[in-house]
């Protein structure tokens, strides 16, 4: 008994000793440069297999998004362009040299996941890699135009996923990759149009209409993005560079151009109850009367910080309603309010607010 | 109601007499086995027949009474609707329903009968001065028949836990002369006079305040706050809460959830100056006409 006490407790010192030697010596080599010993890399990779797999049970594709949709296919793309092909290329498009010295290497992608799981992955990122978690924290709504892109990447050449991203934005240069940024070179303010269009009408259900927005609300608007009071991960990463002037600039452009609005309809939601609720309210459920601020078509917003919604697409509607619902609300002075007006919304008055106001004139 | 407070407390008293009575006189008498049937009697006629029959037809009188009270008739009916924390109140008058909030007016010596209902949680309906309180249900409505006696503002409080600001949820329940009443029900049911360049009913719309708000007379028709056709007319604000000055509608409305804490209603606490000047005075303008 006391030779057996006397073994396990030099064994715990000779650990004891050990290990502090090995972690304040820094014994194992982490340098990217390195291979991992023979067998850590495909373990490692196998169990990050394994956590997407099975965080992607749990996730489920909301019930008005389509991921078939050319728009949000489009949008995804275009994400993609910002955020992801720096490091993990795009279709056609190689890596920039810089990736390659990473350890793990972002892998050129291949369409090879689950959309649940193409959510999963762009909505949290993976610690230890350098893959981000998405930008906009707590907007669930917006990594399912990564999913919807991501899961046709295949079906995309460099030609088709140039078109999707860029459209027909003068100024790109498709010649090389730049590291940190867009592939060549895009003037700031034409970066919008690659989804909003040239014409700021979302170019076909891409991004949402701002054409005729108020210049106040334009500037609120993408000021709240750059600092982070309005949250988004399509949003933030381009807005936080731009200086005060350049969003001037962006804003008085938006604001000056024609209002024509049509919104993209949603398959989903009965637009003659939705009329009633944004024209009328609701006593019973405690809902407030949309257009009281928001104004119809043709007479506009009561005030010039309130962005105009009348035939803005279904899709961003419900978007939208829903982050006003559940959050991020955002933190500008008067969001507050639209929270307390969508506080009582149901899931089905969302969808029937979103079929009549995507339509109304 | 006033009769039924004397026959308990006479009859309770002849009751508590003749008990006393009983005990003092059995600890006086001798005891004698041979009254043993007579106790047997005492027992069965005092102990249950007696009881049973007062205790029956006090019952059956109270029935009466509370039928009465929930009667369906009465020379006025006042619908109130419980909300979180306050009451939407509709006269249903001669020329149609008016609409109004968080005070109920009624004329002495007629009887008004209030048809209860609450739109979220179970609120309970209660002027202690003018009689019992009753239970206001989601999806049901409930009855409650008052007779004033006495002209006066005798107060009204829900009496059923509803919530955050229930403490906050009173109203003012003023008896008046029935000429009196006809005459404030009249100015109540007149639509809002707003003259269209008021610079205050500019910001009331700017602001939106018309989403919830219901002003008659003006485009203003929301259904879901109180309705402020007539709301200067009113002697608290805040669902009988505070008086009904300029300082504390100003207060309301930028430091809403100081003044009432968890309501619906946002503050505005970026409306300043001149704008919420002038808010304050289209509010305050909202009066009945003279």
């Amino acid at each position: 008994m006391r030779g057996w006490k006397r073994w396990a407790g030099a064994a715990v010192a000779a650990l004891l000793v050990g290990g502090n030697a090995f972690y304040w010596l820094g014994a194992y080599n982490i340098a990217a440069s390195q291979p991992h010993l023979p067998g850590v890399g495909e373990v490692l990779h196998q169990y990050l297999r394994n956590v997407i797999r099975t965080r992607g049970w749990g996730v489920e594709v909301p019930e008005h998004v389509d991921l078939a949709d050319a728009g949000l296919i489009r949008l995804g793309a275009g994400h993609f362009a910002t955020g992801c092909m720096t490091c993990h290329g795009a279709p056609g498009i190689p890596r920039n040299p810089v990736v390659e010295g990473m350890q793990p290497e972002p892998p050129r992608l291949s369409g090879s996941y689950e959309p649940e799981e193409y959510w999963w992955i762009a909505r949290h990122g993976f610690k230890y890699t350098g893959m981000p978690a998405w930008a906009g924290e707590g907007r669930d709504d917006e990594p399912w135009a990564m999913a919807a892109f991501l899961s046709r990447y295949e079906s995309f050449d460099r030609a088709g996923f140039e078109e999707a991203a860029f459209g027909e934005v003068g100024g790109y240069e498709s010649a090389g990759v730049r590291f940190g940024g867009l592939p060549g070179a895009i003037p700031q303010e034409l970066g919008c149009a690659r989804c909003h269009g040239a014409d700021g009408l979302g170019r076909d259900g891409t991004a949402p209409k701002l054409a005729g927005q108020s210049e106040d609300w334009l500037v609120q608007v993408l000021g709240a993005y750059a600092v982070g009071h309005r949250e988004s991960g399509f949003m933030e990463p381009l807005a936080a560079p731009l200086s005060d002037e350049t969003i001037a600039a962006i804003a008085a452009r938006y604001a000056g151009m024609q209002a024509d609005w049509q919104g993209e309809a949603l398959s989903m939601g009965d637009a003659a109850r939705g009329e009633d609720l944004a024209r009328q309210g609701s006593e019973h459920d405690d809902i407030a009367s949309c257009l009281s601020c928001h104004g119809d078509g043709e007479e506009g917003p009561k005030r010039a910080d309130t962005p105009r919604i009348a035939g803005q697409d279904g899709y961003w509607l419900v978007n939208w309603l829903h982050m006003y619902r559940d959050g991020p609300v955002p933190t500008t002075p008067r969001a507050h309010l639209m929270a307390a007006a969508a506080r009582n919304l149901s899931d089905a008055d969302i969808l029937d607010l979103a079929a009549y106001l995507s339509q109304a004139e | 109601m006033e009769e039924l407070f004397w026959v308990l407390l006479i009859g309770a008293a002849v009751l508590w007499t003749a008990v006393i009575g009983a005990a003092v006189y059995a600890q006086k008498r001798q005891v004698d086995p041979s009254l043993e049937r007579q106790a047997r009697w005492f027992i069965i006629w005092g102990g249950a027949v007696i009881p049973t029959l007062l205790v029956g037809g006090l019952l059956a009188w109270g029935m009466v009474i509370l039928r009465d009270i929930t009667s369906d008739t009465g020379d006025l009916t006042v619908r109130v609707d419980g909300e979180r924390w306050w009451w939407r109140v509709t006269y249903e008058g001669p020329e149609g329903d008016v609409v109004t909030a968080n005070e109920i007016r009624i004329p002495v010596g007629q009887t008004a009968l209030f048809r209860l209902t609450a739109d979220d949680v179970i609120h309970s309906f209660w002027v202690p001065a003018l009689g019992g309180k009753m239970d206001m249900i989601p999806g049901r409505e409930t009855t409650l028949a008052l007779t004033p006696q006495e002209v006066g503002n005798w107060g009204g409080l829900c009496a059923e836990f509803c919530g955050g600001a229930h403490a906050l949820m009173r109203f003012d329940a003023i008896v008046m002369e029935p000429g009196d009443f006809e005459a404030w029900l009249a100015a109540e049911a007149a639509p809002a006079q707003v003259s269209e360049d008021d610079p205050g009913f500019a910001v009331f719309q700017e602001e939106g305040c018309g989403a919830c708000h219901a002003v008659r007379g003006t485009d203003a028709a929301g259904p879901v706050g109180p309705d402020l056709t007539h709301v200067a007319a009113r002697e608290k604000l805040g669902a009988g809460v505070y008086e009904m000055t300029p300082q504390n509608m100003a207060l309301w409305i930028t430091e809403t959830h100081e003044m009432k804490p968890d309501i619906d209603m946002p503050p505005y606490p970026d409306l300043d100056g001149a704008r919420l000047d002038a808010l304050v005075a289209f509010l305050m303008s909202l009066d009945h006409a003279e």
